[in-house]
């Protein structure tokens, strides 16, 4: 019963009681009574009237205390809205009107900065299409929900978990938006992390997270659980020595050495557990917490390995196949011109000869495609010591004598410099070699062959320069590609393999140093390698070395 | 006289191995194409060089010199591999199984006598290949 309605019930009952006794105090004759007939009546009227009036006072005082009990709610559930959630209301123009605490908090703008400002400032540029459909919504009277990302003052991210609601201006029209978020950011980040790991789970290596310092084991995924059984834990796995005796062995420790005090963030190395090859690839993560934790990742090679040794194997094995017949038919070729079956005609020994160059060259060309596998594949190794540079380049010229007489060439070297340095002689001989034998080839009959050496601050660089025909300009640029013959055009006994080039600037670059060419055709050409110092500490060839041990 | 025990699976090479070192007539030559047939006959022999190809079937080389060293007299007799394994660490592997030095093939016939007196007057060691 509404207060009105009150009041008109009140009303008419005092109304209608008053009536009834009027009524009564007219009797049957038609005379009226005096007003002390009257008075017990009114009184009684009063009373109830009182009475009604009190009832519907209480009604109101208790209307009044559920409407105050609803306000004090209410401010209640604001205070904490406002202490979980990040609210901002804008107005009409988008613009920001009020940002809470909660907000500027996780924002870490001031209010002032703000206030008044357009709501794209709280944007990244890339996500701004997010804004416009927020936009898009408000402007129909809907709500929207979903996860934004908020720029923070610093330039770093916050996500959110976004309600938006339409706003209110003081006439309670609709206008502007009110936002209320939730800072989602590290609930996402956790969700991220368990997709990271999901994925790690999934992968065939085997992968550990370790800390750095005390190696115990935080992670291990289905792969490396499986590889050394162990049971998921989220309590982690112990320390990592107690996993398998490889992790304390001498290579995976060197690695974790020159990650804890040589400041590598990686460190890799071929392993082998339990007859199987591992590639081990270790990486420092810096964790938000200060601590050093590494990913390890194991990769099983023991395929790659295995077809590494049937390469090597086949490599050897197509070396001799090929070498044993080419050592029968050089062989009797060398007999037949050293007179084994008698001394042979002046035709016969031409014949001979030519078959026995191209035997020569034949075996040339095994030796150039063998020393081309092993460095395309990473397989030529290099005994890297300290030798003189002079040395080297006598040697190479005594060792080319013969091969330059043929020719009809003289090679001369210019100088007489020496000086240290650090290469594998073997190879670098090889090197010379091929240099001085091409220049012998390209140079005319009664030439010269000139060698040099000049130094250089870190090394020292060998020229060597023939008066022939030259190699176009157009070739320049290709002469140390693989199977670039610059010859390939030309008759007579100058072709190579178009392999020696590209071995030569492949030795002399695992060597440290490197190649170059000037040339001009038909005036000749000077090749430059060069053959890097050492450094202190840089050990000798192997005979030094033992006679300072001796 | 150097008396030469020569073991070789590859007919043609035994010829002009026999041919090459016919042309100097300083060495006395003993072939044999297997491992087996070298070691039933080698006390007999008493070579004073052993002159061994590696890949052979049956006993390699380095196999053969390993029996070799077994029988009597034949402990200290200098071996020389004769191979187209001459890749660097394949050389150095064959000095440190015992041999004084290794003959590439292809040889040259004319100068591989001189080759033999060479390795015989200066032997490689397995810390310095020939």
């Amino acid at each position: 019963m509404t207060r009105s309605n009150l009041k008109k019930f009140t009303s008419v009952s005092v109304f209608a009681l008053v009536a009834v006794q009027v009524a009564a105090m007219i009797d049957q004759r038609g005379e009226w009574h005096v007003l002390g007939d009257l008075l017990p009546w009114i009184s009684a009227s009063a009373a109830l009237g009182m009475v009604l009036l009190w009832l519907s006072f209480r009604r109101m005082a208790a209307r009044h205390r559920s409407v105050w009990t609803e306000h004090l709610k209410l401010g209640k559930a604001v205070e904490a809205l406002h202490a979980h959630g990040m609210v901002v209301q804008t107005d009409s123009q988008g613009r920001i009107t009020f940002a809470n605490e909660r907000f500027l908090e996780a924002t870490g703008y001031c209010a002032d900065e703000l206030v008044s400002q357009p709501v794209e400032m709280l944007y990244f540029p890339e996500d701004l299409w997010v804004q416009d459909e927020l936009l898009a919504t408000i402007g129909k009277g809907e709500t929207w929900t979903g996860d934004t990302r908020l720029r923070r003052r610093d330039g770093g991210e916050v996500w959110t978990n976004v309600t938006l609601l339409p706003g209110v201006d003081d006439e309670g029209r609709r206008s502007g938006a009110i936002s209320v978020r939730t800072d989602i950011t590290e609930s996402r980040k956790k969700l991220i992390d368990r997709e990271v790991f999901q994925t790690l789970d999934c992968i065939v290596d085997q992968v550990f997270i370790f800390d750095l310092d005390s190696l115990e084991v935080k992670y291990a995924n289905q792969s490396a659980r499986a590889a050394h059984g162990l049971t998921d834990s989220l309590a982690g796995y112990g320390p990592l020595g107690a996993i398998h005796a490889l992790y304390t062995g001498p290579e995976f420790t060197g690695m974790l050495d020159n990650l804890r005090d040589g400041g590598q963030k990686l460190a890799h190395c071929d392993l082998v557990r339990d007859g199987t090859h591992f590639e081990a690839r270790l990486q420092i993560l810096d964790a938000e917490d200060g601590t050093r934790k590494v990913l390890a990742s194991l990769r099983d090679i023991s395929l790659r390995v295995e077809a590494q040794h049937q390469r090597d194997e086949f490599i050897s094995t197509v070396s001799h196949e090929l070498r044993s017949p080419m050592t029968s038919v050089k062989g009797a070729m060398g007999l037949l011109l050293a007179g084994a079956g008698g001394e042979p005609t002046a035709q016969t020994r031409n014949i001979l000869e030519i078959a026995h160059r191209n035997a020569d060259r034949l075996v040339s060309l095994i030796d150039d495609l063998l020393d081309i596998e092993k460095i395309a594949s990473g397989n030529m190794t290099f005994n890297m010591e300290r030798h003189d540079i002079g040395a080297l380049i006598d040697e190479a010229i005594e060792a080319n004598g013969p091969f330059s007489r043929r020719f009809d060439v003289t090679i001369e070297r210019d100088g007489a410099e020496g000086g240290q340095v650090f290469i594998d002689f073997d190879r670098s001989l090889q090197v010379l070699n091929n240099l001085l034998s091409n220049a012998a080839k390209f140079s005319p009959a009664g030439g010269k062959v000139i060698v040099a050496c000049r130094e250089l601050p870190e090394a020292f660089e060998v020229s060597v320069t023939d008066h022939g025909t030259g190699i176009p300009a157009e070739m320049v640029p290709k002469v140390f590609d693989k199977y670039a013959q610059v010859g390939a055009q030309r008759d007579g006994p100058v072709r190579g393999t178009g392999l020696g080039l590209a071995i030569v600037k492949a030795i002399a670059e695992e060597q440290g140093g490197c190649v170059a060419l000037d040339s001009a055709e038909g005036e000749g050409s000077t090749f430059y390698v060069t053959f890097p110092k050492p450094a202190a500490g840089d050990p000798g060839p192997v005979e030094e070395r033992q006679e300072k041990a001796s | 006289m150097t008396r030469i025990l020569h073991v070789e699976d590859d007919a043609d090479i035994r010829e002009i191995t026999q041919l090459a070192l016919a042309l100097s007539g300083q060495f006395e030559l003993h072939q044999f194409t297997n491992g087996d047939e070298a070691l039933q006959q080698a006390a007999g022999i008493a070579p004073d060089l052993l002159l061994l190809d590696v890949m052979m079937p049956g006993m390699s080389g380095p196999e053969l010199l390993v029996a070799l060293r077994d029988v009597p007299g034949l402990a200290e007799v200098p071996a020389i591999f004769m191979t187209a394994r001459v890749q660097k660490t394949e050389i150095a592997g064959f000095l440190e199984q015992g041999a004084i030095g290794v003959i590439a093939k292809p040889f040259d016939p004319v100068s591989l006598g001189q080759q033999i007196h060479d390795i015989l007057a200066a032997p490689a060691t397995a810390a310095q290949p020939a």
